[in-house]
């Protein structure tokens, strides 16, 4: 069949199949079919959500808490597992925002089956965001003659809705200004979300006021709560925040396992949780942020032969077009310069073997770029994927205008100059072995897309994650939602083990991801707090604690809480157990491997003893990589017996852990 | 693919070609049926919202391709689903919906999507991306795949949609 006879079918089945609608009959259906599903799947999930075998741990679930009325949920409490009506919510909902300004309700349900236009109208019951209820969080330059002023005569509204906001600027100084806002929604301690477009520039003269409305797309999908809005002001070329509202997100719709098949984890639900399997608990929740890399200017596709299909990893390529500046143009590819070269397509190069079935075709583009393709595949395909390349003069970017037969490009796009990433990590374990942390990790400008993070000469498989293409392989997976967000869930192993989680389980786990928020991450966080991961490797509720850390050099303390010292350091601390133990090793982890490198042991340790750690910062036989390297513990109980584990005295403390690392600069 | 406007007038216009379109997509003439239901309940329920789109029709195609895929992926978990999916249920006394259902069910979801958007509904490259929400490269090289999977003649560019 050739492709005109294809259009041809297709035509037939197409008018075949719309000759033979009756739709009279279906257009009641439709609308009898809307009102008979309003309010399926929508249920509320409490923390420790009471769904037998499965604890989902997310937090505040009942719409809307700004005002603490008596009848909300509140999220330290079990939720119970119901189905809610979206009328009730929304008229909670109301009552509750009247009596708040700065702040942005989205009170629509997420998804298109439960969400109503009644219910939205319901609540778009106008007021203002008058600058009152904002403050300056950072103030302009000084040498800003510009006063700012916000206004809306919307506060509420659904997703997919349009809210207008007016900026008022005035310059109050002797000099033409040029000034350009943009306007976004800030969700508590994390980066702008919803941008809403190009901000578009204004030139003031002296004196002279201006207004500028913008309009917020609440986006499709966004969960219900409370967002906080933020004006961003660019004068001339200098960026700065003038305003930001006090208001921030105070509940969001968790149902975990319906939601995710209609809406995706968004940038407006920064962190995701999902099914957590039975027995398991937080054990930690933190976020952190990275600065922009400065890394040289590059671009990059990723092509996967048959990604749809369901089976371990089949070739790949991976095509990578940089600017190396000054640097040696083999980097990385020691002796390459001496072996002849081949040519592919239009271009001219060399051949290496980084691993078995893995081929790298050089090229050397120019005096600074450098083109690269390989992966898992073969020279015929090497050379196919060169014969469909162009290159653009004088730029890192690539056209790959045909594809060897079988691929599929999964990624594709600058791989430099990806801003600040910010990641929210939320851990599980099962009583206190290091084997059984599973850790979930959602990533806003993940500085490498999901499709490179796992190809590589380690097995890895593609996997279907909700119809996002996933990638599995050392002991995680990883996926893209959007290029900009990324959601990775890992298995640890633990000192001489592998991890106890399975493949299977990690995925499952995957599947079941669902969106939270930062106050929802929070009661996580106080959750992890109260009974934290201090590996002992067994399955006791015991613990080993460590506290009272002082080092030399002195300590800091990272956002997440972990005390670093640098490299040659020494760690002073106090150990202590809840039961005896029989050996306790103490060393170091690589940030980026499960290398464990021990720095310390004790023969026994009978309650609480004061240990010296001493690191100089080599690891087998060489400095370091730069990194924080996380001080683990491993210890083997004196009584192994099962019921030692379970005495009172190994349950009545559970609170408090010191996390150390020694940072390699 | 067209503008906002009445339930009832959008109903009447876009119907009967999402009905083609999930029957292509899912390959079954009741599953086809069910699936664009349910997608103009959705419009219905959120009409407020969605019935002064611009491009109303591509948000509707866009649901309509959000429920193949989630009605695959469940499929894929439920054996009895499964079958009804890819056993070719079509009533089909129809010769040529029944070559095509035959032709379908060996592509995966998304690959089906695009495929049925780029034949049966006339859309280009750039449509279905902008429809899709997903990268031109991307439509391409699903197209491509497919109509390597159906021994399509490649010899057609697919640019040229």
């Amino acid at each position: 069949m050739d492709d005109n006879e294809l259009r041809a079918l297709a035509h037939r089945v197409r008018d075949r199949v719309e000759g033979g609608v009756d739709l009279d009959t279906d257009l009641d259906r439709a609308i009898t079919g809307s009102k008979r599903d309003r309010g399926r799947n929508r249920r509320w999930v409490g923390i420790g959500g009471v769904a037998a075998g499965l604890v989902v741990a997310v937090a505040a679930v009942s719409l809307v808490t700004r005002g603490g009325g008596d009848d909300v949920l509140r999220s330290s409490e079990p939720a119970p597992v119901e189905e809610s009506t979206p009328d009730t919510d929304m008229s909670t909902a109301s009552s509750v925002f009247d009596e708040t300004s700065p702040i942005l309700d989205v009170p629509g349900p997420t998804t298109a089956p439960v969400a109503t236009s009644t219910e939205c109208q319901g609540v778009s019951s106008g007021g203002d965001f008058d600058t009152g209820g904002f403050g300056t969080i950072l103030a302009a330059p000084d040498a800003s003659s510009l006063t700012v002023s916000i206004t809306s005569q919307a506060r509420g509204g659904c997703p997919l809705d349009e809210v207008d906001v007016v900026i008022d600027v005035t310059n109050t100084g002797n000099e033409v200004v040029a000034f350009a806002s943009e306007l976004g929604v800030l969700l508590s301690a994390g980066p702008t979300k919803w941008p809403v477009g190009a901000p578009e520039e204004m030139k003031l003269a002296p004196s002279e006021s201006r207004s500028q409305t913008v309009s917020i797309l609440i986006p499709d999908g966004v969960a219900p709560g409370t967002y906080t809005l933020l004006v961003a002001g660019y004068e001339a070329s200098t960026p700065f925040v003038v305003y930001e509202s006090t208001a921030t997100v105070d509940a969001v719709d968790t149902s975990p396992r319906d939601l995710f098949e209609t809406m995706a984890p968004t940038e407006g639900a920064p962190a995701v949780l999902g099914e957590i399997p039975d027995g398991y608990r937080p054990v930690y929740a933190y976020s952190d942020v990275t600065p922009a890399a400065s890394t040289p200017p590059s671009w990059s596709a990723t092509l996967v032969q048959n990604p749809d299909d369901d089976v371990p990893i089949k070739p790949y390529l991976i095509v990578q077009i940089e600017d190396l500046g000054d640097a040696d143009p083999y980097l990385g590819f020691p002796g390459l310069v001496d072996t002849p070269e081949v040519t592919f397509g239009a271009f001219t190069g060399r051949l290496a073997e980084i691993a078995p079935g893995h081929p790298t075709f050089v090229v050397l583009l120019d005096d600074s770029r450098r083109l690269m393709i390989g992966g898992r595949t073969n020279e015929a395909d090497l050379a196919a994927l060169a014969d469909g390349l162009t290159v653009e003069t004088a730029s890192v970017v690539g056209e790959i205008a045909t594809v060897p037969d079988g691929y599929e490009i999964v990624d594709e796009g600058p791989t430099n100059g990806r801003g600040e990433m910010t990641q929210w990590n939320v851990g599980y374990a099962r009583e206190q072995l290091m084997a059984s942390l599973l850790t979930v990790r959602a990533t806003l400008n993940p500085q490498t897309a999901a499709a490179n993070r796992l190809l590589g000469p380690m097995p890895t498989d593609v996997v279907d994650i909700n119809g996002y293409t996933g990638y599995l392989g050392s002991g995680r997976v990883v996926f893209d939602v959007t290029p900009n967000y990324q959601i990775e869930l890992t298995r640890e192993d633990d000192f001489t083990e592998s991890s106890i989680i399975s493949d299977e389980e990690l995925l499952q786990l995957a599947r079941t991801i669902a969106p939270i928020n930062e106050d929802e991450l929070d009661e996580i966080r106080s959750t992890a707090a109260n009974n934290p991961l201090t590996p002992t490797d067994n399955p006791c509720v015991f613990y080993i604690r460590t506290s009272d850390p002082v080092a030399t050099p002195q300590v800091t303390q990272r956002a997440d809480g972990v005390w670093t010292t640098t490299t040659p350091g020494t760690f002073t601390m106090d150990i202590s157990t809840t039961q005896p133990m029989d050996t306790v090793t103490i060393g170091i982890t690589s940030p980026n491997s499960s290398d464990i490198i021990a720095l310390a042991v004790l023969e026994d340790l009978d309650d609480t003893q004061t240990v010296q750690v001493t690191w100089d910062g080599i690891a087998n036989g060489e400095t370091a990589q730069p990194g924080d390297y996380d001080v683990s513990i491993k210890a083997t109980p004196a009584d192994t017996n099962a019921q030692s584990c379970t005495g009172d005295t190994a349950t009545s403390e559970s609170t408090g852990s010191t996390s150390i690392a020694f940072q390699v600069t | 693919m067209a503008a906002g406007g009445d339930y009832e007038s959008t109903f009447r216009s876009e119907y009967p070609r999402l009905v083609a379109l999930g029957v292509m997509m899912s390959g079954s003439v009741d599953v086809g049926h069910d699936l664009a239901q349910e997608t103009m309940a959705r419009a219905y329920d959120r009409w407020d919202q969605v019935g002064d789109y611009e491009h109303l029709g591509g948000w509707l195609r866009r649901v309509l391709k959000n429920l193949v895929i989630d009605r695959y992926r469940r499929a894929k978990r439920e054996a009895a689903t499964l079958d009804r999916l890819d056993r070719h249920e079509v009533s089909e006394d129809d010769p040529d919906v029944a070559q095509w259902s035959r032709l379908v069910e060996t592509l995966p979801p998304r690959q089906r999507v695009v495929i049925t958007l780029f034949y049966g509904d006339d859309l280009s490259v750039a449509e279905i991306a902008s429809v899709l929400e997903m990268a031109e490269g991307t439509v391409k090289s699903a197209l491509f795949k497919a109509r390597q999977r159906l021994s399509v003649d490649l010899a057609s560019e697919v640019a040229d949609g």
